[in-house]
Parts: C-alpha cells; structure tokens; sequence
C-alpha cells in the first residue's frame, strides 16, 4: 500500500513538472499571448511598438524597480523564468495575477505588487490589505461550494435511480430510466444551462408564469411570491455579493449536475444488476428473506463499491465543466478565472489552474484506487 | 398557432430527409435479418429513435442542397431579432424565417441546416483521426506492455488531467500565430499512415518485396496528402495555373475557379486545421485508454497465443488478430465518441474560439445569441436542441448497439 | 455679470465674434458653448452671451443612502494609462480632473479655479484653488499639478495615452508662477488642450501614489475608496464634507455610498441583477436591451454622441487599400443606415464617413450623403481591375455591435463580389493588433472638438492613426484649424478637412451611437454621459 501511494506521488510530481514546463514552453515565448499580455497591461489602444518595447523590458529582461533603460537590465531567458516559477511553486509563492492584480496563492497580510514585494506608502508602513487571499484560494473556494452542493442532489438522485433501475433489470422501469439518464448525459453544460435558463428564468418560463399566478391572489408579500418572482433570476448573479444563497446556486447546480448524473446512474444500474444475478443474493431470496431486506442489508451495500470509484472520477470532470457553467451564469469561481486567464494569457494564473487541475485529477483518481480497495474485501485480503 | 404553422414549415422545408429517412429506415426495417449488427439495432425501439436522430442529421447534411434554405451567410434587410415564422419584406415569394431572424438578419432555420455540413465530417472525420492513434499507440501499449506502456500511459493521463479549455486556448487562440496546431497536426495525421503502414507489414508478414510494391503504390499518394493537409504543403500555383489554362476552356471565369478548386484541394480553410487538431487531440487520450485496455484484456486469449506459436509478427497480432475481436465495444465507443467530439466542438464554438464568428457551426451560433438568450431565446435554443439531438441519438445508438451485442 | 471668465479677465475676441455668429444663425449654441468655455469663459457668461438661461443650479435631492451601480470594474493602475472610460469612473470619485467636461457639452473648472488662453491659445494660464487637500492630509500645491501636467507630456511611457492629448505641450512648457498659477507655454496654437484635460485619463494623482492607483487611492475628490477588486466590485464612502474643497463651492455631495458590481460584458446578469433590486443603475444599456429595459419599468438616460464606429484599410504601400478608387467602392457599397439598425437597433444617427458631426462645434454639413450604390461599386471596381478581390476584414467578436456591424457590412461587400474573409477575434487578440490589420473596425469614444479627433488619428505618422493614412494637405489644413480659436472661421477649415476625407475614402463611418443607460426610481440626478463618465455629486437616492 506504501509503495503503491509513494509511486502515485511520484506519477503527480512528474505530471506536474511536464505539464508546467509545457505551458511555459508554450506560452513563455509565444509572440501572441505576449502581446495579449502587453496589451492587457498597458490597454487596448496600445500600438504594437509599445507593446513590443513592454514586452522586451518586463519579460525578456528583468530590470530594477522603475528602470526602464534595458542597458542596465539582465536578459531573463525562458529557462531561467522557469526555473524561478519552479522554485516559487515549492514553497507555496505562485506568482502575481495580471488580469486579478494580486498574487495568486496564500494568505497575505500586506499588499503585494507585481513582483511579489509589499506596497508600502512613503513613510515606510506597509499597506494593509482588505482581500487578503489569493485568487486560487477564493476562487477554489467559490466553486468548491458550488461542487459540493451539486454532489449532494447529484449523488443521491444518481444513485437512487440507478439502484431501482437495477433491481428491476429489463422492466419499463429500467428501460425509462436508462433513457432518461441516456439524455442527460446528452447535454453539454452549455446547452443545458441555456435550456434551464429558457423554462426557469427568461419571461416564459415557469417561475414568472409562477409569479403571475400568485399575484393573481395578491398575496404580494409572502415569502414565496418574493422567492418565485427574485429568486430564479437572481441566479444568474455572482458569488462574492451574494454568497451563497439558494437563488445563486439553484441553476449553475442543476446544470452542472445533469451531465454527470447520467453517467453515476447508468454504472450504479449495472453494478446492481450485477449483484442482484449473483449467486448470494438469489440463495437469499429463494430462503424467503423479503426482497427489500436482501436489497437493503446485502445487494447495495456490495453494489456501491463501483459506482463510489465513478463518483471520485466526477471531480476532474466536474472541474472543466464548471468553466463553462461560470461562464453561462458568471459565477466567479475556479473556472471562470481559468477562463479569464487563459483569454488573456496572464500567464501566471494559466499554470496556476492547470496545476491545480492536475493536482485534482490525480489525487481523486488516487483516492478512488485507494477506496476501491479498502471498500472492496476481496481485494483487502490480497 | 405560430407554432403550428412553424411546424408545418419545419416539415415541408426538410422534405428531403423525410424522404430519405423513409426509404433508408423502411428499407433496413424490412431486411434488419441479413443486416448484422445494423439491423439488430432495429429490434429495439431505443435502437430506432438513436438511428433516426442521427440519420435526420446526416441527411440534412447530404441533402442540404435540394432544401429551399436561405444561404448561410446571407442576409436579409430588415430579419434582425425577427421572431419565429417572420417573412420577409420586399422579396418576393420570399420563404419565412422558421426559426427567426439572428442579429445579423440571417436565417437560423438555415444555417442551422448548413452547420450540418461542418458540424458532422468535423466530429466524424476527428474521431475518426483520434481512433487511428488511440488504436496504434493503444494496441502497442497493451499489447507489448513494458516501459512503451508506461510511457505513452503517463502521457495520456497528463493530456486527460490537463483542463481541456486552457487545451483549446493553447491550441486554437495561440496557434494562429504559432507552430503549435502546425506541430501536433504533423503528429496527429501521422498515424493514420503509420497504422496503414503496420497493417500491411503485419499482413505481409514483415519486410519484404510485396510490402516494399504495396509501399511504393499507396505512399506518394498519402504521403500527398499529409503533406497537404497538416503543412498546406505549398507550390501548387503552378499545378493550378496549368489546370486552369488546359481545362479552363478560355473562358475568363471558369479558369479563376478551377484555380481556386485545385488551390484549395485537401486544404483545410482557416481556422479549420487548428480546431480540428484541438478536438482530435483532446479526444486521442480517450481512444488510447479504452483500446489499451482491450488490448490487455484480449491478449491473454488462446487465439493471441495460438497466433503466437505460430511465429506471426506482432503488429500481424495485434491487427489482424486482437482489432477484429474487439470491434464490438469499439464501434459503441465510436459512436459514443463522435457525440463527444461533437460537445467539444460546440465547446470550442461556444467559447468564441471555434471556426470563425461567422460560421454556421451549431457551438459558434449559441455563443452568437447567448447574451439574448432572455429576450430572444429564438436564435439559441435551435443550435442548443441541434446538438442535444445530435449528441442524444449517437448515445442511445450507442446503448442500443451494446445491449444487441451483449445478447449475441 | 461682473465677471466674465473665469479668472475676471478679458472675453477673447473671438467669442465674443462667435456670440454674434450664433445668433445670426453661423455657429449652433452648443458649438458655442463648448468653445468658449474651452477658453476659459464661465458656462453662464456663455450662455447668457447668446441668451440662453442657464439651468437652476443645485438639486434638493434626499442626504444619504447608497447607490449600486453594475459596471465593469477593470484594473486601475495609474490614470494616464488609462484606456477604458470604466477605469476614469472608477477613479473619478476620489481622483479628480482638473477641468470637466459637463453634460451639457460645457467645460467647468473642478481642481482649477479657473484658466485663460491669450488669443492664438499658445498660451494658458491656470489658476489653482489654494483650499485642495488630498485624502491622505497633504495640501494640494502648484508643484503636484505641475508633476502631474509633465508627467502626461511622457510620450515614451508606453500607453500613456496623455501625451496625443496634450502634443502641444512639453515638458519646459509648464511653469509655476506662483503658488496657485501655472502657465503652459505651448509649442504650437491648440485650442484642444483643455478639452485634453477634461478627459477621463486626465484625473490629477497624488506625486507618492507609486503608480497603481488600487493599491494607493489617494485624490483630492469627495468620495474614499474602501474596496475594489478587479472583475468583482468597488466601494466608495463619502470623505468628511468639511475635507472636500467642492463642498463650499457647489454644495455637499447626497450619497453616503456608491458601489460598483461587475456582471461581466454578457448583459443577461446585469438585467437579473436589475429585477432583483441587487442594483439601482447601470453603466450603459446595449441597444439591443433597451427596449426589455424600458419594458422591466427602468427608466431611461439617453444621449446622442459622438462615439462611433470607424472601418477603415490600412493603407500601406503595395496594398490594394492604398488604392483610392477601391476604398471609394467600399464605401459605396455600404448603406449607413442598413449599418445603425442592425448595429444599433436604430439608436444614434446616420453618419458621413468623414468622423465629425453635428455634435462638433467646427461640424460642416457637406450636403451629399454617402449613399449605397452596389452597381456603382462594381463598376469601379470594374474599372481597376480589382472585381472579386480578396481582402481580410478583422473585428472584436464580443457579440455587440462592432460584431454586428462589421458583419453586416462584410456581407454588402459580398454583395459588390468582393471576397471577404472574416476575421472575428476575441478583445485581448483583437487589440493586440489593432493597428496593423488590412481592414477592420475599430469603436472611437466622442471627443469635443473635431480637431482634437482628427489630430489623434489622421494626422500623418501619429500613433493612432489605424488607416496609416498621410496627406500633407490634410495635415497642413489642420494645422491651420488648430489655430483658429473662432468656430466658424474654424468650420470653413473643417469643411474642407472633412471633404478630404470623405473623398480620400479614408473611412466608412456608419453612425453615431446613440448610448443609453438606465436606472431604477429611486435613483434621481443620475445620467448617461456623452463621455460615458459618472458625475455623483448631485446624485441622491429619492
């Protein structure tokens, strides 16, 4: 079991190390993400000699503070910019934000500037800083919330279906929920999302005709009449004013939850019609034990070993669907700052996010080897 | 009643594919005994509304011609934001707009139907190169196993824990500018030669005269159009100047186009080449692991090793004797794998990076109307029941297939 | 009326020969307006020297409360660089300028007491108030302004936007002559230096605010800023009204708060957010959302301005846009009007393919409008050989109305034949290269005077001249208007500029964008700028 936890250590710091060092070979030099870099930090009407002059002192040179002859600059080679990232990364400085204009990971008492030294007004006091942590560590924590909300309904809904779905191997049960969990996995977080939008949010939908219907009794101040006229539409709204309140999160949820509740069901549906054909589970229904009972105390518990694998690999996904369902109702998480750094190539916070996602991958595919293990008593023996 | 008349339309409209479907569908339904695994799909009613889904689509993309549809990028003065079922004014005899006008005044029903010609080969031809690598570096992963499988293992599992958006934005947004999409194409359309090649050494039995001829044959022609497609091999000027002075018959217009014909043969316009090594190179990893996987699977089978003792060479084996045993589960996942493809696109489309603002491409379309998804749903919820359909009917193919098979 | 101008001095003579053309029907009253204040003579002075009464100075709005606005927060470093005007209204309400451009097209003294230009405007004299204290307690002195005027004479400085503004003025032209007076001396006569100031990134920074302005809100103005982050929101709260020099001059600011949300560029949150009560206001209102706006029970703020969208080849040499034949059959293939509707939902004017308007002082009506001939077009074209020639036509594909636009028009050219490969591509890529595509659009925010526009872009070898257009005519003309401080012998100069390039074919300029935005009830005194600046101090909630 050590072996096997150290080894998959070492996979993640090699994935890691190849992954970095290929965006940065990527990105470090390429003439377009520069000047999208130049322009994002100088502004749009800036001409391409500037940005050109920009980019040669900021990223190919590294010069003093405020020294804008290159003569007394040293040249800064993509190596070297590595290997300083390299060093930062370890002990936990990933670098400054340019499109967020704060440093990236951690906890920071004081301001910091771009290049990572505190602000300090002229008689020497360091400034304070009223958004002390940095932009991984928020925007984890935003669509970490949003994460764990869409498990909850997901998971449970996921499973339920696919345990009655394989109870009843074959029956129209079975066959409608197949389906139905077929069709979910059908829907692109950018088609679903604009689907819920449409029958939840927009004039047709369901909450306004909702609303027009109460007001018919004019019941106007109950807290329902509120909730049904604000709520689905203030869902599409953003993390940091409103926190998270069931109005922000009921549709980015949904959408994020239906593309992976189809496939959780489908693998709980097969592994329970597996453990219902076995050998056990028949003896015991032939003894006369009530179909429920044998369900309940022996086939599920057996049933849920695999669909528990499937679920931990619903982070990673889960992870890359958010960016486009932050996208869709601007919800300033995880993915809408991927996506913000990847549209304007602030390079730092682009190796930032692929880090971190690979970090996620791997660690959930390795709780989920480590789980089917442990969960699974044939394998524990060995 | 809008709507009614909207449906009445939609149906005239796509007489075509009624058509089609009709003939194709009855005809299969007839004779699904003698039709192998296509026919088994048609015992089961899932197996029938995948088949149709898709089929609708394939066929609008086929028969797109024979439709009375607006042109793709045609506008019309005065359709900006029109609702459902608005005729034009000052045309006359003039279609209505089925499903509407979009910002710039141009059909949706339309270009929707258009969007097939680009949305379909895309997601096809892409799965299609992505099997090709998964299928060679999965076969020699799996079957060879050793430090070759921990290789190229660890390489897919970074590509698959990489985001696949900030994969897209190296890829796509950077790479009009760079030699990245040129590299990975380089890479990428390798493989179909490279498997074309392993499969005629395996059949030949290693090197030999037969394989060198067979070489010599296929060779300059695909080696033609690699060249072409991945580097947009250029020099054809001359080629198409003589085409147009030998075929173009004097005449001053007939000449520009056979010019701009054979210019332009096999070669991917704009921004296509990019997207589709994004979408292909996104989906490889995913091909690579199911085919390893049954490659390892099927390798400890008595036929692999009867082949074995027999002295056949490996790639022989693994072509000839593990692919054709495994072709089940592979069809399924092509199937399930073009739907995929398919999202990507729409990904790639919907994120503003796709094929081109203008394109009629279904993802491009929803980001086209998505700020008006609330006032104007009309110009974002067709592209959006497109792919859901699309994508649907692949998936229930794909199951349908799978239940068949599992009953043989 | 004692005093005229500002400083009680002399009303230049060409003002008062102006006064006379507005009312002989010469010059337009807001034409009148803009130049006269520009040289320093009061708003009301102005107004009653063509008898106009000036509106009742001073609201008697509600004291306190909040007011929410929906805008883009983006990042404010230091205001020169400037590039956005959300960035100008970010810092505006504790950094102030030191002139004002107002909404009724005049321009007012805010950090200055007041200026005068001597009468060929090469020389201005600045008078500073001596009761300006910035929020970090320093006293505003003659030597902060001065560093300020310099430091946007940096040219260098990559993205300092100040230096095309104020090119007439270098770096030994300003003198401090005394504690509370500046005098630039200028290089050359330019009447367009004031209304240089009063753009939005010519906001007065403390010398010790180190660059970034988020991390050091130091200003003069009435409002702290207590939060901001970019892409998520400000906060602002009012200073003490005995700190705020502005409090005895015009009268204690209403709000104890103003805040800034960011919903993104997609309007659909904003208008969510709007339904909801999250917000009282937005920062602008795209066309095509107005009418659900209005329909929502929001109330409108609309103003005409001279905010426009221009396409225009560039002209290097070799080029087929170098060819001004088939510049000029571009533009006869465009219907302007085809362009406002569809980019615009009508909202705005149709305008003339020379980038000056009514809303221009120096604005001269050239009588023929350009006009949509397509079999023209293909004559021309025709003519030079160039039927069915190919070009590729770039644009922002944000999803507004330069995408609109820009593809509307790409498909009127396809109309003519002509081959077009359209070239959508996303802001940050868009305008890393905006100077060097073979065609492409580009949006132009107003600016007051006509000169100042065609100083900043059309001037040969200037920085933002995107048509790399170059005619020693044209420069000498302007040149010539520069220094006419008199509008309408200033108009017979624009005239011709505007003939020039209109002939040239140098640009189709579609329309002039009407822009809008909106605001709930209870918000009163709030306004959409033609500048798109927030001007609070008058804003009350009920």
């Amino acid at each position: 079991m050590l072996s096997f936890a150290l080894r998959r250590f070492f996979i993640l710091l090699l994935t890691l190390l190849v992954v970095s060092f290929a965006v940065f070979a990527v990105v470090a030099s390429n003439e377009r993400a520069l000047r999208a870099l130049a322009v994002g930090e100088l502004g749009s009407r800036t001409t391409p000699e500037e940005a050109k002059s920009w980019i040669n002192r900021e990223i190919f040179h590294q010069c003093p503070k405020g020294e804008r002859d290159l003569t007394k600059c040293t040249p800064y080679p993509v190596y070297e910019r590595y290997w300083d990232w390299l060093s930062g990364f370890v002990v936990g400085d990933w670098g400054y934000s340019i499109v967020f204009k704060k440093h990236i990971l951690g906890y920071s008492e004081f301001k910091l500037d771009s290049r990572g030294e505190v602000i300090k007004d002229r008689d020497g006091v360091p400034r304070p800083n009223k958004d002390p942590w940095g932009v991984i560590n928020e925007r984890l924590t935003a669509t970490g919330i949003l994460a764990f909300w869409t498990f909850i309904p997901m998971v449970f809904f996921a499973l339920l279906v696919g345990v009655i779905a394989g109870m009843n191997e074959g029956s129209k049960t079975d066959r409608s929920l197949s389906v139905l969990s077929i069709a979910t996995t059908s829907m692109p977080e950018y088609v679903s999302g604009i689907l819920f939008t449409v029958f939840f949010a927009t004039a047709f939908g369901v909450f306004a005709w909702l609303a027009a219907f109460f007001d018919l009794f004019a019941w106007t101040d109950t807290w329902f009449d509120s909730w049904a006229k604000r709520s689905p539409l203030k869902a599409v709204s953003n993390y940091d004013k409103d926190g998270t309140s069931f109005a922000v999160l009921f549709l980015p949820v949904i959408t994020v939850a239906i593309y992976g509740f189809g496939y959780i069901a489908r693998m709980t549906r097969a592994s329970m019609a597996e453990v219902m054909a076995s050998q056990y589970i028949r003896t015991a229904i032939l003894k006369g034990v009530p179909r429920r009972k044998v369900v309940l105390s022996h086939a599920l518990r057996n049933a849920l070993i695999a669909p528990f694998t499937i679920i931990m690999l619903q982070f990673p996904f889960l992870l890359s669907g958010v960016v486009i369902v932050e996208i869709i109702f601007n919800y300033k998480g995880f993915g809408f700052a991927l996506n913000r750094a990847a549209t304007n190539m602030d390079f730092n916070l682009i190796v930032a996010c692929s880090v971190v996602s690979v970090i996620v991958v791997l660690a959930t595919q390795f709780i989920s080897d480590i789980g089917y293990i442990i969960l699974n008593p044939r394998l524990r023996k060995q | 009643m809008v709507f009614f008349s909207l449906l009445g339309e939609f149906f005239v409209t796509l007489w075509p594919v009624w058509l089609a479907l009709l003939i194709v569908m009855g005809g299969s339904y007839m004779n699904r005994h003698r039709l192998g695994l296509y026919g088994h799909v048609y015992d089961s009613p899932v197996g029938i509304v995948g088949l149709f889904l898709v089929l609708f689509w394939v066929f609008a993309a086929l028969l797109a011609g024979f439709m009375d549809l607006y042109e793709p990028l045609e506008t019309v003065r005065g359709m900006k934001n029109k609702p459902p079922m608005t005729v034009p004014q000052g045309i006359e005899n003039a279609q209505p707009f089925i499903f509407g006008g979009d910002k710039i005044q141009r059909d949706v029903f339309s270009r929707i139907i258009w969007g097939t010609q680009l949305v379909l080969p895309i997601a096809i031809f892409a799965t299609a190169v992505s099997f090709t690598v998964g299928i060679t570096l999965g076969l020699a992963a799996g079957y060879k196993g050793g430090w070759l499988d921990t290789v190229l293992s660890f390489i897919a599992n970074a590509v698959l824990s990489f985001p696949v958006i900030v994969l897209f934005y190296l890829i796509v947004l950077m790479g009009k500018d760079s030699n990245l999409p040129i590299a990975l194409a380089g890479i990428i359309f390798l493989f179909p030669i490279a498997l074309l090649f392993f499969g005629l050494y395996g059949y030949f039995g290693g090197w030999s005269r037969k394989l060198l001829i067979a070489c010599l044959i296929v060779g300059p022609v695909l080696i033609f159009a690699y060249l072409r497609i991945a580097y947009n091999l250029p020099g054809l000027g001359w080629l198409a100047d003589w085409a147009a002075r030998t075929f173009g018959g004097g005449d001053q217009e007939t000449a520009s186009s056979i010019t701009i014909w054979v210019r332009d043969f096999l070669r991917l316009p704009g921004n296509m080449l990019n997207v589709f090594v994004a979408v292909s190179f996104a989906s490889a990893p995913g091909a690579f692991r199911i085919v390893r996987g049954l490659a390892l699977d099927t390798k400890t089978r008595d036929y692999v090793s009867a082949a074995e003792t027999r002295g056949e060479n490996s790639w022989y084996i693994m072509i000839f004797e593990i692919l054709p045993n495994v072709r089940g589960p592979l069809i399924v996942d092509a199937a399930l794998r073009v739907g995929y493809t398919t999202i990507l696109l729409g990904t790639l489309g919907f994120l503003g990076i796709g094929l081109g603002t203008e394109s009629p491409d279904w993802g491009s379309m929803i980001n086209l109307g998505r700020s008006l998804l609330r006032v104007y749903p009309h110009m974002v919820l067709p592209p959006a029941i497109a792919i859901m359909t699309l994508v649907l009917g692949l998936n229930l193919l794909a199951d349908a297939m799978r239940e068949q098979s599992l009953k043989d | 009326m004692s005093s005229r101008t500002l400083l009680g001095g002399k009303v230049p003579s060409s003002v008062l020969k102006a006064a006379k053309d507005v009312k002989n029907g010469k010059v337009s009253r807001r034409e009148f307006l803009a130049t006269a204040t520009a040289l320093g003579v009061t708003g009301a002075a102005a107004m009653s020297m063509i008898g106009v009464k000036p509106a009742a100075a001073g609201s008697h709005g509600k004291m306190g409360g909040e007011l929410r606005i929906s805008m883009q927060v983006k990042q404010m470093t230091d205001p020169r660089l400037f590039d956005w005007s959300e960035m100008g209204n970010t810092a505006r309400h504790f950094c102030e300028p030191l002139v004002r451009w107002n909404r009724d097209f005049t321009f007012s003294p805010r950090l200055l007491a007041g200026w005068e230009a001597n009468e060929d405007a090469t020389v201005y004299t600045l008078k500073l108030r001596d009761n300006v204290t910035w929020n970090n307690g320093d006293k505003c002195t003659a030597e902060h302004i001065a560093w300020n005027l310099q430091r946007w004479t940096e040219g260098d400085v990559e993205g300092n936007s100040m230096a095309a503004r104020v090119s007439s003025l270098t770096k030994e032209g300003v003198e401090i002559v005394d504690a509370t007076t500046i005098r630039l001396n200028l290089t050359k006569p330019d009447i367009t230096i004031i209304a240089g100031m009063a753009d939005y990134p010519g906001l007065i920074v403390h010398p010790d605010f180190g660059g970034d302005l988020s991390a050091n809100p130091i200003g003069t103005g009435p409002y702290n800023m207590v939060e901001f982050e970019v892409e998520v929101g400000a906060r602002y709260e009012k200073r003490d009204p005995a700190e705020w020099y502005g409090t005895a001059e015009w009268g204690e600011v209403k709000l104890d708060s103003i805040v800034y949300t960011d919903y993104g560029n997609d309007p659909a949150p904003e208008t969510a957010a709007f339904e909801s009560g999250e917000i009282d206001a937005n920062y602008e209102t795209f066309p095509a959302q107005a009418e659900l706006m209005d329909g929502l029970g929001f109330t409108r703020s609309q103003v005409a301005t001279g905010a426009t969208i221009i396409a225009r080849g560039h002209q290097s040499e070799g080029s087929i846009m170098a060819n001004k034949n088939f510049r000029k059959a571009l533009a006869l293939c465009v219907s302007n009007a085809d362009m406002l509707e569809v980019g615009q939902n009508g909202i705005g004017s149709v305008a003339e393919n020379h980038h000056v308007g009514p809303m221009h002082e120096e604005y001269v009506d050239l009588g023929e409008k350009p006009t949509q001939n397509i079999e023209a077009a293909k004559a021309l074209l025709e003519s030079e050989g160039l039927a069915g020639a190919e070009f590729t036509y770039s644009y922002l594909a944000g999803g507004d109305y330069r995408q609109s636009t820009s593809e509307a028009m790409i498909s009127q050219f396809r109309e003519a034949g002509l081959n077009v490969e359209a070239d959508g591509r996303p802001a940050s890529d868009f305008w890393s290269n905006w100077l060097n595509y073979p065609y492409s659009t580009t949006n132009w925010n107003g600016r007051p005077l006509g000169v100042q526009i065609y100083g900043l872009a059309y001037r040969g070898g200037v920085k933002w001249n995107e048509a790399n257009y170059s005619n020693a005519e044209f420069d000498a003309l302007l040149d010539e208007a520069n220094s006419l401080a008199d509008p309408a012998a200033r108009s017979v100069v624009m005239g011709k500029l505007e003939k020039i390039l209109q002939d040239d074919g140098v640009i189709i300029q579609p329309y002039w964008r009407g822009i809008l935005c909106h605001h709930s009830d209870a918000v009163h005194g709030y306004f959409k700028h033609q500048a798109n600046e927030h001007h609070l101090e008058e804003v009350s909630m009920g």
